[in-house]
């Protein structure tokens, strides 16, 4: 399953399953696309504070 | 006047319901520390590029999905410091052809680091759409 990873000039990011645009502060990101396993994305959004993301390569991991 | 009869009517009513479908959830999420904002856009387009008629159903979330986190209203949330606001079927977004929805959602002063998750699902009258896209 694909996620895109929107990195912007702050250094913030945002995650998304689809291709949803999200402008943080009036800032237009960058878009990265990973593939990701279903079960961790489901995981991912349910609980995002518990997990870890490397906008780099796209790995999502547990706190 | 012949009216309709009621079994015309439950076959009528059958027909108009199975035309409606619903997507797969889709999520998207980031982080506002105090004074900032996104706008999650939402954009849903026909696979065969005809006029979608769409309808978005989405919810915000805190930190985790539970009804005590949700924005407004969760019993975790102290609302005095967010604003929320929500444009449903945005007539300046759209094409007049795809589904547009813009939900914006502002940090004002519930601390550092708050993660703000959308989650969408769209009702149709079109058996293919595309729930997300890049055209927004």
């Amino acid at each position: 399953m694909k996620i895109y990873i929107s990195v912007y000039p702050s250094g913030d990011i945002a995650v998304a399953t689809s291709a949803i645009k999200i402008n943080r502060n009036g800032q237009e990101p960058i878009v990265k696309t990973f593939d990701v396993s279903e079960d961790l994305i489901d995981s991912y959004f349910k609980s995002p504070d518990a997990f870890d993301i490397n906008s780099e390569t796209g790995e999502i991991k547990k706190k | 006047m012949p009216g309709i009869g009621i079994q015309a009517v439950t076959d009528l009513r059958r027909s108009i319901e199975s035309l409606i479908t619903i997507t797969s959830p889709e999520s998207a999420s980031t982080t506002l520390s105090n004074g900032e904002f996104a706008t999650f856009t939402i954009t849903t387009t026909g696979t065969s590029g005809g006029v979608t008629m769409v309808i978005h159903d989405f919810t915000l979330y805190l930190g985790s999905v539970s009804a005590a986190h949700a924005l407004p209203d969760g019993s975790s949330i102290d609302m005095s410091q967010w604003q929320v606001v929500a444009f449903p079927n945005d007539w300046g977004a759209t094409n007049n052809i795809n589904t547009v929805t813009k939900v914006y959602v502002r940090n004002i002063s519930a601390g550092a680091s708050q993660t703000v998750a959308i989650h969408v699902q769209a009702r149709m009258l079109q058996n293919s759409v595309t729930l997300g896209g890049t055209s927004a």
